[in-house]
């Protein structure tokens, strides 16, 4: 269930990228169509019933149900590549609005 | 020994990677920092090839493969660093002043590049690629073309976001990101499993295909090197396009198991590509334009040799391609920079000026078009004989056809370039217009010595030719010439 919520996500972020025009939106496109990819990734580790795969003084065997944890591990570091990408998408807005005074790509004189 | 740390690839990545994290605090010696991390890594990377002795897996963190993250130094990746790294050198020695403030920007780009060519492991190539295409979305807007470079940076995000989902998918069919874990598993159950790699293969495919610049998904590189200084352009056309491409043949070396209607799709991706590109380059007179859809074209054609499994000719076409894309895009953007104009009419008879200059740029356009007596003559002649000794007729005869328009608008830019007067004219020194190009002398030399290497590539396996060229070769010829 959860796949398809993430997949339909994606779909969202990649109709956005399609049919905005203004540099924010695309940006945040972009991250909706991340956050559907992340949410993918952690189904992917998800087991039912399964706990979090911590060693503690309770759960000290690995006989135990855990859900897997290297697609924890992946999603994190996608979420922390995703946040560098949206700053410098951010930073070049900034900038174009700077050289073109809109946000709007359609405005955007010249090449 | 002390030495043997001195033998560990993972000092291609870290040395730069450290090195640019220094660079942020020491702002005032950036560009030292920078100098040194090029020269260690070329120095470290030809050593490697002097040591060499078989494949080496390097495991990270202490983790056996497939678990964990592990570098492979083989013959392929080895060819990738050695070129890579010397590349680096060059290029920064040739545009030296254009570094300004992106010393810390081309030393991370330094060590992803190493680190897509080395790493074994599916993960690690995304973040590699995602942090060279970071640092290319920065020093692209170098020239204040923002709009461009985020244009840039919409795509390859979209193309990376497929590519992690590929390999999640590919996760969760094998339970392992390793590629070689991947590739033993496949060959295990026997090409049972082709069809359930589709969707996944699909996404790796596209998601890579934005950073390889095919069409219709590499529709960004116009944009940002179409304006794009000496530096900006080597970057992408060599450094990039060598490390990526090597990445793609990894990929298909390993993990593509592909049915034939996956197959033919991407065959149809790779030849679209070079033919577009090629008719492309035809059409434009800006010089920039011609090498940057050329470079396309070439993308297009490695990826078609490494598609039909033959690595050693692709790695051949592609490592011409890179080197020969160097010297020409250099002095593309150096003659730009100093005339302001990169029209080829504009530049009529250039070289008269700047002999030197002219005579690296002549070899290398030869070389790329694979004339005899070149490199690319070696590297196109072994693709050939290898697609038609896998029965294919129509691939290069498609090659051979491009190949000729490839010649045709390549031998317009010398003879214009090379040419004082109108076309037909004698060329006479009266009608040389006042180029003022100062500062070339440095360029001349090392695109001569690039020329020397080239010719010399070119020649030696014709001396020994049949030491060279596979067995295979020798009968196709003798079929060819009548059994003589």
């Amino acid at each position: 269930m959860i796949q398809y919520v993430s997949i339909a996500l994606m779909l969202v972020g990649i109709y956005g990228l399609l049919t905005q025009k203004n540099v924010i939106k695309l940006i945040v496109s972009l991250n909706i169509f991340e956050v559907g990819i992340n949410v993918f990734i952690i189904s992917v580790g998800y087991v039912s019933g399964g706990i979090a795969p911590i060693l503690t003084s309770q759960n000290n065997t690995s006989a135990l149900l855990y859900v897997d944890p290297l697609p924890q591990a992946l999603v994190l570091t996608s979420i922390v590549i995703g946040v560098g990408v949206t700053a410098l998408a951010l930073a070049f807005a900034r900038r174009m609005h700077k050289q073109y005074g809109t946000y709007n790509l359609d405005e955007m004189e010249g090449e | 020994m002390a030495l043997d740390i001195l033998k560990n690839p993972v000092l291609l990545i870290a040395v730069p990677l450290l090195l640019a994290f220094l660079a942020v605090f020491l702002k005032k010696i950036d560009k030292a920092l920078l100098w040194i991390a090029a020269v260690a890594n070329a120095a470290s990377a030809v050593l490697l090839a002097v040591v060499y002795q078989g494949m080496t897996v390097v495991e990270l963190g202490g983790f056996k493969p497939p678990f964990g993250i592990s570098l492979v130094l083989d013959e392929y990746s080895l060819i990738g660093v050695v070129v890579l790294n010397v590349l680096f050198a060059l290029i920064l020695l040739l545009s030296g002043k254009l570094v300004k403030q992106y010393a810390t920007v081309l030393l991370v780009a330094l060590a992803a590049l190493n680190g897509i060519i080395l790493t074994g492991d599916l993960f690690n190539l995304f973040v590699f690629l995602e942090i060279a295409a970071i640092a290319a979305y920065i020093f692209t807007a170098m020239d204040k073309g923002f709009k461009h470079s985020f244009n840039y940076l919409v795509v390859g995000t979209l193309g990376s976001g497929l590519y992690l989902f590929g390999i999640i998918l590919l996760y969760n069919i094998f339970g392992s990101l390793n590629m070689f874990d991947i590739r033993a598993q496949l060959q295990a159950i026997g090409g049972a499993g082709a069809e359930t790699l589709t969707l996944p293969l699909v996404m790796i495919f596209t998601g890579l295909s934005v950073e390889a610049k095919l069409m219709p998904f590499g529709g960004w590189v116009k944009g940002v090197l179409h304006k794009a200084n000496s530096l900006v352009g080597t970057m992408i056309v060599s450094g990039y396009a060598l490390a990526v491409l090597l990445a793609v043949g990894r990929l298909m070396d390993t993990v593509f198991q592909m049915t034939d209607a996956v197959l033919i799709a991407f065959t149809a991706v790779a030849v679209g590509t070079l033919i577009f590109a090629e008719a492309s380059a035809f059409s434009k007179k800006n010089l920039r334009e011609i090498l940057l859809f050329s470079s396309v074209a070439q993308a297009g054609l490695v990826v078609l040799l490494f598609l039909y499994g033959l690595t050693v000719p692709a790695v051949l076409v592609l490592v011409n391609n890179v080197v020969s894309k160097f010297v020409l895009f250099t002095v593309a953007g150096r003659l730009a920079h100093a005339l302001e104009t990169d029209d080829i009419g504009e530049l009529k008879g250039v070289f008269v000026k700047v002999p030197l200059v002219g005579v690296g740029f002549t070899v290398a356009v030869m070389s790329l078009i694979g004339l005899p007596l070149f490199f690319g003559f070696v590297a196109k002649i072994n693709a050939l004989v290898g697609l038609f000794n896998a029965g294919n007729v129509w691939l290069p005869l498609i090659i051979l056809v491009m190949a000729v328009v490839e010649g045709a608008y390549f031998v317009r830019i010398l003879t214009t370039l090379w040419n004082t007067g109108e076309e037909g004219e004698v060329s006479s020194r009266d009608n040389l217009k006042a180029f003022n190009l100062d500062g070339m002398k440095g360029l001349g030399v090392v695109s001569v010595g690039i020329a020397i290497v080239i010719v010399a590539l070119g020649i030696l396996p014709v001396l020994n030719i049949k030491q060279f060229f596979s067995v295979d070769f020798m009968t196709f010829v003798q079929q060819l010439l009548g059994g003589m």
